[in-house]
């Protein structure tokens, strides 16, 4: 992890691809959690690795860097939304601050993590979880879609729902208004 | 996360069921644009030789990479500005067809820097936004390190179509805009230097006026 920051900190491009497939997904959910739109949730998280980069001096090796990019994700997309949300017409009304009320810091952060686990499953695993949680599907339609064995299908599904059952495990007791420690990431 | 996921105790049906929740929750499967790992590694590595291995730029200097974005898009902030102000005579509606399926098909004339280029447009409707197909003829390929580029506009504002080039043919173009406002009902062709200054140049070779189909 350190010879990795120490890359990304020199602008190492392939430092900086490793850094942002490890985290892209997670940080786009962040920034769509709050800004809502596509093309907004793009700029976040453009801004949030660059930003991350142009900070990665002050970023100590030792830490994490997954709950530093959450606060920079956060934060860039919080702004986004302020900066969006006032109008800034010339000749019109002066600009007016309108409230933000982004969602709050413990459910984009358990968004976040939801993110970083299902990006952690292996890829097979992955697509049997998302046809079945996402979309719906059984394990019949499952495996006649991807073209495998029922079992196969079962056993991955099994896997992946031990490996994600651990990882978020620390998401179990948390209601929306109580307030989260970051925790170091299970994995 | 775990190698060995069968030493992992298996999750019970209350377990299943608050993962099925969390994995359930909006946002979380959707994927980031394709295009952002290639723009990010060039932005951080253009500004790292910029700054020539010196300190990098204050944190939250980064206004220009969002403004370029939100450029892109059908934005309605887009203002036309005094150097890209629709500096040739928009021709008058010239409607061609109209198809059963809803479709519109006009024709654009060449200007003064492409006097005799032409195009046919057909104009549709969808759920997507508008679909523009041009036929275009006599203009040649854009040089290289230019594009060609189409405009939906209103006079105060102007919308991409997206962008072609024309140096492998004369096959039809398929263009989207984002526009569904009738008011919006100039088209028009420009030569645009491929860089990133995305406010259309002015240096228009095709234009005419359209009428936009109804909203599907």
């Amino acid at each position: 992890m350190a010879d990795l920051i120490e890359r990304f900190r020199a602008g190492d491009p392939d430092a900086v691809r490793t850094v942002y497939r490890e985290h892209a997904g997670a940080v786009h959910t962040v920034a769509y959690s709050i800004v809502r739109n596509r093309d907004l949730a793009a700029d976040v998280v453009q801004q949030t690795f660059v930003k991350a980069w142009r900070s990665a001096s002050r970023f100590e090796g030792s830490r994490e860097l997954t709950p530093w990019l959450y606060s920079i994700a956060r934060n860039t997309a919080i702004d986004m939304l302020r900066s969006e949300m006032k109008p800034t017409r010339g000749g019109h009304a002066p600009e007016v601050d309108v409230g933000v009320e982004p969602e709050t810091f413990e459910r984009s952060w358990e968004r976040f993590e939801i993110r970083r686990a299902i990006d952690a499953l292996p890829e097979t695993e992955r697509e049997v979880v998302r046809r079945s949680h996402l979309l719906g599907h059984t394990h019949e339609a499952i495996a006649e879609q991807l073209d495998i064995p029922i079992g196969t299908v079962k056993s991955r599904s099994a896997r992946a729902h031990r490996r994600l059952a651990a990882a978020l495990a620390h998401l179990a007791n948390q209601g929306g208004d109580d307030d989260v420690q970051l925790q170091e990431d299970p994995r | 996360m775990s190698d060995r996921p069968d030493s992992l105790p298996e999750p019970g049906d209350d377990e299943l069921a608050r993962l099925d929740d969390l994995l359930t929750r909006d946002g979380v499967w959707d994927e980031p644009a394709r295009s952002l790992e290639d723009e990010i590694v060039a932005a951080i590595a253009a500004e790292s030789r910029s700054t020539d291995g010196g300190e990098a730029a204050d944190v939250g200097e980064v206004a220009d990479l969002g403004e370029r974005r939100r450029r892109r898009l059908a934005s309605p902030e887009r203002v036309l500005g005094a150097a890209a102000a629709v500096a040739f005579v928009v021709a008058g509606v010239a409607l061609l067809a109209s198809g059963d399926d809803g479709s519109t098909t006009f024709a654009l004339s060449g200007t003064d820097a492409a006097p005799d280029a032409s195009a046919e447009v057909e104009v549709s409707a969808t759920p997507a936004g508008l679909k523009l197909v041009l036929d275009v003829e006599d203009l040649e390929g854009a040089p290289d390190g230019y594009v060609y580029e189409a405009w939906v506009g209103n006079g105060d504002v102007a919308v991409s179509a997206g962008t072609f080039h024309l140096r492998g043919g004369d096959a039809p173009i398929e263009l989207w805009a984002g526009v569904t406002d009738p008011s919006f009902e100039q088209l028009w062709i420009t030569v645009e230097p491929i860089d990133d200054d995305l406010a259309p140049s002015g240096d228009a070779r095709l234009s005419g006026t359209i009428e936009m189909p109804a909203d599907e």
